[in-house]
């Protein structure tokens, strides 16, 4: 009943703030406040002359309010040419075309951009947790307004200013430059424009909406990863012609390394084996496609999207480090289903991984132990493996397994709010932490060594 | 939104001219405009613009203290008016940084930790036109009279108004809708001041009951049953410069003329008197020679009072307040103010400035006139002057009757005071004064009621006269040789008995009196000092400020690019073509960001009235490249010629529609 009540409260409170900001100039703003202030304060007018303020503002206002009810219509139409991708906190800049289709120079417009309503339904707000929500008090808890302030950020992606239009020269195409940060990945979709036209004092706007519905992606954060070393063992991959026209070794000797089984023996290097009684093999430049598994864990159990977030940057990471096109990566995570995408050597660019990560949600009725027979019949498939968690518990535990059971290279990356408590919690469990690094939200560009 | 040039400082100005602290303003002002001058700034991080708000918000709970220290009553007042003071820090840290601008977190302690998230996206605003409409309202707290600080808060609002315009309204049109704004303004805070003038009035007249004396009517305790409740309570502490040991003294609350069931009214109206001298003193009457002064301690508990004050008030100084009124029959009221109230009082005891009897004070009430009639026929007042029967008078009352403070009420009598004069023949001074004035009034002589307190008991501590709750008395003025004179017909006795009946205590007088030093040296000496030195407490807080940002060591001075010369020459260099650029763009034919000149002289060729034009510009182009870009540039000659091109085409687009 409380929640529904101020679910409705919030949804009115942003439409009238919404009104209002479209409505009210800076400069309205600041005479509403003036007209207020002198009136509250002027309150006893044989104390003060601030009623006679009062007065000339609010005479200002209300001319202001009689021009601003003057009719505002001019045949425009617009067009966005918006970049393939943005990424979250890069500053992004598109183009609006504008093309004044009316008899007459508009001057002194302003626009605003219009997107979809960002408000979250009742049972988001009921369901989501806002990053750090535990650190606020129990009123801010209970009152779910600083939720619904993050669930409507997380729903508009970015902010957006008003743009103050140059003049739009009858007949005339002009192209705005808007410069915008996201925050928050996912499509951004606009529904269309507003022009404002402001009344001769420039306090009150009249409105005019344009419909252009566009949408552009914002992808996750992404850091320069160092791809972890993955190769231990050789395998051949039937992929049809595409994967199979770069099979085998080139002949550019690169480095000598141990041997490993499954290595030829042609490639032995017998001079050293003859020093150091150990196989040393001589290693060409690798022309074997690999396929890599990227596991991503979306079971969120503590509700902390920050973790969420940092996993999806992590993986989208790796996936711009890795060199795909000489290898397949297989993504891999739980939504309402299990996804299992291929890219690289034909099959799909990195772009639409990316893609895929940038609309990913967390999951939080499901388990891990979820992708547990998807990789059970894979897993001979891949020679490495990049596995980021979100914590650490039995079905993480049972993928590591598996992993190693099959002698596929393994890297984990588990992601954690407190470092040192989750080593404690793995040490426990494994009793080592090889192949398994944790990384502290917070310092992830220093814990992963990224440029 | 930034203010325009001179802006800021003009609101200062106009702030410290109003409040009369235009020294203070102009040193600002100064300051503030110097900044647009200097030719570095400093480079302000957020976290530096907070020690600016600190710094602010510190003033501010000073001026608060001070401010409540001063005048508790006029605290808000108070703050309001040294608003300007106490931001100046802000805005100065503002003008003097390289942004210009403050970001809004730094203004709210508990946001600003959100400015050191990686995240962070600032919002920073100017606070040039917050900052002057604080001026404007504080200099609204001087409450100057006449139409000045309209005038001059208009053209403000116009300048600011001038700036955000919008472009697309003509000149003519915003001057008609700002006229219309500025005239229904004026007639709007005009109806506003009538219209609450009268309803204030209006108010004050039905509530009069609010007051701690009601100067418009007087409940006597006539016709009651039982005693007196009047407590020891100290209500006045008063100290006479020519005090002799043993003397007693009459001050006057209020004085009414008509006597209608055992009650007695007044309908003298209030007058308004205007402060001079820091609005601390006030001329009640007219100058006179020979005047003794008295000094008055008293507490405002209601806002409103009336004064207890001695016959032939000539002025009061001193006194704290936010009006003082009087009536014609020397009726003085105040209100706002501390509370304690310390009122210098300058007065002359031969001359009485009550207005001039008339018909009402020879009304006797028709149930009255038969006990008067009877007493008067029996004292014989015929063929007596008035100073004689002033004296039978008062022989009478001394002989006759006794002074009790035992309420009897009316037992068989038609009225108490009947009661009081046939049959019981003992009261307290309500019954005394009444029946004096209505005996006077029978013998022809204009006689009044007064109430007020008389002023008897010396207190060793403080030096001064204390005045208790149970020292309300009436007496009679009355009307002799011209002149309104006191005359008090209750037994002298009744001070002695009063005393006895209602005894105070030591401890509790002690405990007032330590209460009474405690405010005193609130309102009075503290006062004294934080208007004197106040200002001076703003000097550690200055250093304060100064060593913590030196220690900080990282705010930078940078030299602001426009003013070097380097960016002078740049500017030189085909300055006169971006004119061209400058008239299109007004003409509304802007270049956009995505152009070349080149296709931006091939897009707009059509709306140029002619093909010349066009061919014009783009040979200009031509020469301005070469100027701008090459390294030889135009000689002399070609120079002259592109300066002189570029002013007819300047010319002849200026004249095209």
């Amino acid at each position: 009943m409380l929640a529904r009540f101020l679910y409705k409260s919030y949804g009115w409170f942003y439409v009238v703030r919404l009104w209002r900001k479209r409505h009210f100039t800076p400069a309205g703003m600041m005479m509403v406040a003036a007209v207020l202030l002198s009136g509250i304060l002027g309150f006893n007018i044989l104390k003060t002359n601030l009623y006679q303020v009062m007065a000339f503002g609010f005479s200002i206002m209300a001319v202001s309010m009689v021009l601003s009810l003057l009719p505002f219509k001019f045949k425009v139409m617009v067009n966005r040419i918006l970049p393939e991708y943005a990424t979250i906190d890069d500053k992004t800049t598109y183009e609006l075309e504008i093309i004044n289709l009316s008899s007459k120079t508009q001057k002194g417009l302003i626009l605003y951009e219009d997107v979809h309503d960002p408000r979250p339904c009742l049972e988001t707000l009921l369901s989501k947790k806002e990053p750090f929500e535990h650190l606020r008090n129990a009123w801010d808890r209970k009152a779910l307004y600083y939720r619904w302030l993050w669930l409507i950020k997380k729903n508009l992606k970015a902010r957006f200013n008003p743009i103050d239009l140059p003049d739009l020269p009858a007949g005339e195409t002009i192209r705005v430059p808007i410069t915008l940060v996201p925050h928050y990945r996912g499509y951004i979709h606009f529904s269309g424009c507003i022009f404002a036209r402001p009344d001769a004092f420039g306090l009150f706007n009249r409105l005019l909406n344009v419909k252009k519905a566009q949408k552009m992606l914002v992808l996750p954060k992404r850091y320069q990863l160092e791809t972890p070393d993955l190769m231990s063992t050789r395998q051949y991959h039937p992929g049809g012609i595409s994967l199979a026209s770069s099979i085998g070794n080139s002949d550019e000797f690169m480095s000598l390394r141990q041997y490993r089984p499954g290595d030829p023996m042609r490639n032995i290097h017998w001079r050293t084996f003859a020093k150091t009684n150990e196989l040393v093999i001589k290693e060409f430049e690798d022309e074997y496609f690999v396929r890599h598994a990227l596991i991503l864990d979306t079971f969120l159990s503590s509700g902390n999207e920050t973790l969420f977030e940092a996993g999806v940057s992590i993986a989208s990471s790796y996936i711009s480090s890795m060199q795909i096109h000489e290898s397949i990566l297989d993504l891999m995570f739980v939504g309402n289903q299990i996804y299992s995408f291929s890219s690289g050597r034909g099959l799909a660019c990195s772009e639409k991984m990316l893609e895929i990560l940038a609309c990913v949600e967390p999951c939080e009725n499901k388990t891990v132990f979820e992708l547990v027979p998807l990789l059970q019949s894979n897993i001979k498939k891949f020679s490495g493996s990049i596995c980021v968690f979100l914590g650490w518990d039995k079905g993480h535990k049972k993928i590591y397994q598996i992993f190693k059971r099959s002698l596929v290279p393994i890297s984990v990356i588990v992601l954690a709010e407190n470092k040192v408590k989750m080593e404690e919690k793995i040490l426990q469990d494994m009793n080592f932490l090889t192949h398994i690094k944790v990384v502290q939200t917070s310092q992830i560009r220093q814990e992963l060594g990224v440029a | 939104m930034k203010a325009p040039r001179f802006f800021l400082a003009a609101a200062v100005l106009f702030w410290g001219w109003q409040v009369h602290t235009l020294w203070i303003a102009v040193c600002l002002a100064i300051l503030l405009e110097l900044a647009g001058m200097v030719k570095s700034k400093f480079e302000f991080k957020p976290s530096d613009f907070n020690k600016f708000v600190d710094i602010s918000t510190v003033l501010l709970a000073g001026t608060i203290v001070i401010a409540l220290t001063i005048e508790a009553q006029k605290a808000i007042l108070i703050l309001l008016k040294w608003l300007p003071l106490v931001f100046f820090p802000i805005i100065a840290a503002q003008v003097f940084s390289v942004k210009g601008k403050i970001d809004t977190q730094s203004f709210f302690l508990v946001s600003r930790k959100r400015m050191k998230r990686k995240n962070y996206e600032s919002k920073e605003i100017d606070i040039s036109y917050i900052y002057s409409l604080f001026c404007i309202l504080s200099a609204g707290m001087a409450n100057t009279k006449g139409n000045l600080f309209y005038s001059c808060a208009v053209l403000f609002f116009i300048w600011a108004l001038w700036q955000v315009r919008s472009r697309r309204s003509s000149f003519l049109l915003w001057m008609i809708c700002m006229l219309v704004a500025v005239i229904s303004g004026y007639a709007g805070h005009n109806t506003i001041r009538l219209t609450s003038m009268k309803i204030s009035q209006w108010v004050m007249e039905y509530y009069a009951n609010y007051y701690d004396t009601n100067p418009f009517k007087s409940f006597t305790a006539l016709g009651e049953i039982g005693k007196l409740k009047l407590s020891d309570k100290i209500v006045l502490r008063v100290s006479f410069k020519d005090y002799t040991f043993g003397r007693t003294y009459l001050l006057h609350n209020a004085t009414y003329s008509k006597f209608v069931i055992s009650n007695w009214f007044e309908r003298s109206g209030f007058e308004s008197i205007e402060p001079a001298k820091d609005k601390t003193f006030w001329q009640i009457n007219p100058s006179a020679e020979n005047t003794r002064k008295m000094t008055l301690y008293f507490r405002l508990l209601k806002k409103r009072a009336v004064l207890s004050l001695p016959s032939g008030v000539i002025t009061i100084s001193e006194m704290k307040t936010g009006a003082c009124e009087k009536n014609a029959i020397q009726s003085v009221r105040i209100e706002d103010g501390p509370s304690l109230i310390k009122s210098v009082v300058s007065y002359t005891d031969k001359l009485s400035y009550d207005a001039e009897p008339n018909p009402r004070d020879f009304l006797i009430p028709e149930k009255e006139m038969p006990a008067i009639a009877k007493i008067a026929k029996e004292l014989a007042f015929e063929n007596k002057s008035q100073e004689e029967i002033l004296k039978i008078v008062q022989q009478y009352f001394l002989t006759k009757y006794t002074y009790s403070l035992d309420l009897k009420g009316k037992g068989n009598y038609t009225t108490p005071l009947q009661s009081f004069l046939n049959n019981t023949k003992e009261g307290h001074c309500e019954f005394f004064a009444t029946a004096t004035a209505l005996l006077l009034r029978q013998a022809k002589i204009p006689a009044r009621y007064s109430t007020g307190y008389i002023a008897h008991e010396y207190s060793r501590m403080g030096n001064h006269l204390v005045v208790r709750q149970r020292d309300a008395h009436a007496w009679v003025k009355v009307f002799i040789n011209g002149q309104w004179r006191n005359f008090d017909t209750t037994p002298p006795s009744f001070l002695q008995a009063d005393s006895q009946k209602i005894q105070s205590s030591s401890a509790k007088d002690f405990l007032s009196f330590l209460g009474f030093k405690l405010s005193q040296l609130r309102h009075e000496t503290g006062a004294k000092l934080m208007n004197q030195h106040g200002l001076w407490l703003t000097l550690p807080l200055g250093i304060i400020l100064f060593f913590r940002l030196r220690k900080s060591n990282r705010i930078k001075r940078i030299r602001m690019p426009g003013n070097t010369g380097e960016d002078k020459n740049k500017k030189e260099h085909g300055v006169s073509f971006y004119l061209i650029e400058d008239m299109l763009k007004q003409k509304g034919l802007p270049r956009h960001s995505y152009e070349t000149y080149f296709s931006w002289f091939e897009r707009i060729g059509h709306h140029l009235n002619s093909n010349t034009v066009k061919d014009n510009l783009q040979t200009l182009l031509l020469f301005h490249n070469r100027h701008r870009f090459s390294k030889s540039g135009l000689k002399n000659a070609e120079k002259s010629k592109f300066d002189s091109d570029i002013k007819n085409i300047l010319k002849k687009l200026s004249t095209a529609a």
